[in-house]
């Protein structure tokens, strides 16, 4: 099957900190779908990015035995969480990418809603690479990891479109009582997370998924395939 | 389906979530502000045997420093607080006020970036969500004071027995999240403040 595009891009410098985050994931386990498209190599302005099925990825190659040692510690029992997430990380995949001597790795889930597709990202590693190749985990304190959620569009097999949520756009319409969706925010520290449920946000994005002002230029970005 | 079995949960980056009480809301309003010229300065300070260093500056001094939302609007009333180790590597800054609520003086502590932090990929950072962590702050005697964490077992404890109703959510790996508004933990500490189980055990004293 012909390889699909993807990835995240230097153009997110510019329009980061206008992206939505939400707590809650837009695909859950019961509502992911795969698409082996995604896998491979892509590129922007020479930033290379490398997507893996989770399964199939170097990072979980890497600490297998660790989770083998935690399900053996756990007298090989998986509660029904880990299940579902089981079966959500077989539908998903994980996007590896460098900048500035630093590795990241984010967690990618794709759904189909109306007919369109949309991705909700979430971190999972980030690790400096110092000059004598060691790897030391970076973590940042007192922060909460949450998701994004871009639209993805294919020209064709080999270019593809992440159209992020434009969250000042969001954030305006539910001030002025235009648009609602369950958020807290605080002026005081600028601090704006949606908290809506995934059944709310898959709501929400059917809705609203086709609208071009949540989507304007600054917030997308194209990417190539290399490989 | 072996492989699918081997999976567990996913959350690798660490949160730093548990232990102590983190909230996505401030602690404090304007009016509740009790910035103490007498903080400002550089502290020696010991955690269960641990010592460290702390210089106390006051915020509308700290150019290095972006400020979110409008806190440069009270930033001559706040404190820019930076961590060090023995070796004299920053190890956390953060953003800070100083509020009384009730009988109590209480730090609200914000994550300020470091310098490393701030070649971090905007596109990853954005995924992280800033939260608040609050001390009660107990001015000694000779000088110095000492801070008492707020503990976020002991909230989730009170949530999980349905003894407290505090706004809060479950995020998808079943870590508690507290959305309280200021006015909820304000409520919090009024009723609790007094309460030793509220605070993690250990303290940090600070001596100049």
């Amino acid at each position: 099957m012909k390889k699909l595009i993807f990835i995240i891009s230097i153009v997110l410098l510019v329009t980061a900190s206008s992206c939505v985050t939400t707590l809650q994931p837009l695909v859950s386990y019961n509502t992911a779908i795969a698409d082996n498209r995604l896998e491979g190599a892509w590129e922007q302005d020479g930033e290379k990015y490398i997507v893996q099925k989770v399964f199939n990825s170097d990072f979980f190659k890497k600490n297998q035995k660790d989770l083998e040692k935690s399900r053996k510690e756990n007298n090989g029992q998986l509660s029904e969480k880990d299940k579902r997430d089981s079966v959500l990380f077989s539908k998903s995949y994980l996007i590896k990418y460098s900048k500035a001597g630093i590795q990241y790795l984010l967690f990618g889930s794709l759904i189909k809603l109306n007919g369109r597709l949309f991705m909700n990202f979430k971190p999972v590693d980030m690790t400096e690479i110092d000059t004598s190749k060691a790897e030391i985990e970076i973590n940042l304190s007192n922060r909460l990891d949450s998701y994004t959620i871009a639209r993805v569009q294919f020209t064709n097999n080999n270019i593809m479109k992440l159209d992020f949520i434009d969250g000042g756009y969001l954030h305006d319409q539910i001030k002025a009582g235009r648009m609602k969706i369950k958020n807290e925010t605080d002026e005081l520290y600028d601090t704006f997370l949606i908290t809506a449920s995934a059944t709310e946000l898959q709501q929400f994005l059917e809705k609203y998924g086709n609208d071009s002002r949540f989507f304007n230029k600054e917030n997308s970005v194209t990417l190539n395939r290399k490989s | 389906m072996k492989k699918v079995s081997i999976i567990l949960s996913f959350t690798f980056l660490i949160i730093f979530l548990s232990g102590c009480l983190t909230t996505l809301h401030p602690i404090f309003a304007e009016k509740d502000l009790a910035y103490d010229p007498k903080l400002i300065g550089t502290w020696n300070t010991e955690n269960e045997g641990k010592n460290g260093t702390v210089i106390i500056n006051n915020l509308a001094t700290e150019n290095s420093v972006a400020l979110p939302g409008n806190i440069s609007a009270i930033k001559q009333q706040g404190y820019f607080i930076i961590y060090q180790d023995k070796n004299g590597k920053v190890t956390d800054q953060y953003i800070a006020f100083l509020a009384r609520i009730g009988k109590h003086l209480y730090f609200d502590y914000f994550p300020a970036d470091k310098k490393e932090d701030r070649k971090l990929d905007e596109f990853f950072g954005v995924h992280f969500v800033r939260m608040h962590t609050s001390f009660r702050v107990e001015i000694l005697k000779d000088g110095g004071f000492e801070l008492s964490q707020l503990d976020g077992s002991y909230v989730k404890s009170l949530i999980d027995e349905k003894k407290i109703r505090i706004s809060h959510e479950t995020d998808a790996d079943d870590n508690t999240v507290i959305t309280a508004s200021t006015k909820e933990l304000q409520q919090y500490l009024l009723k609790y403040g007094d309460e030793p189980s509220a605070y993690r055990s250990e303290k940090t004293t600070f001596k100049k």
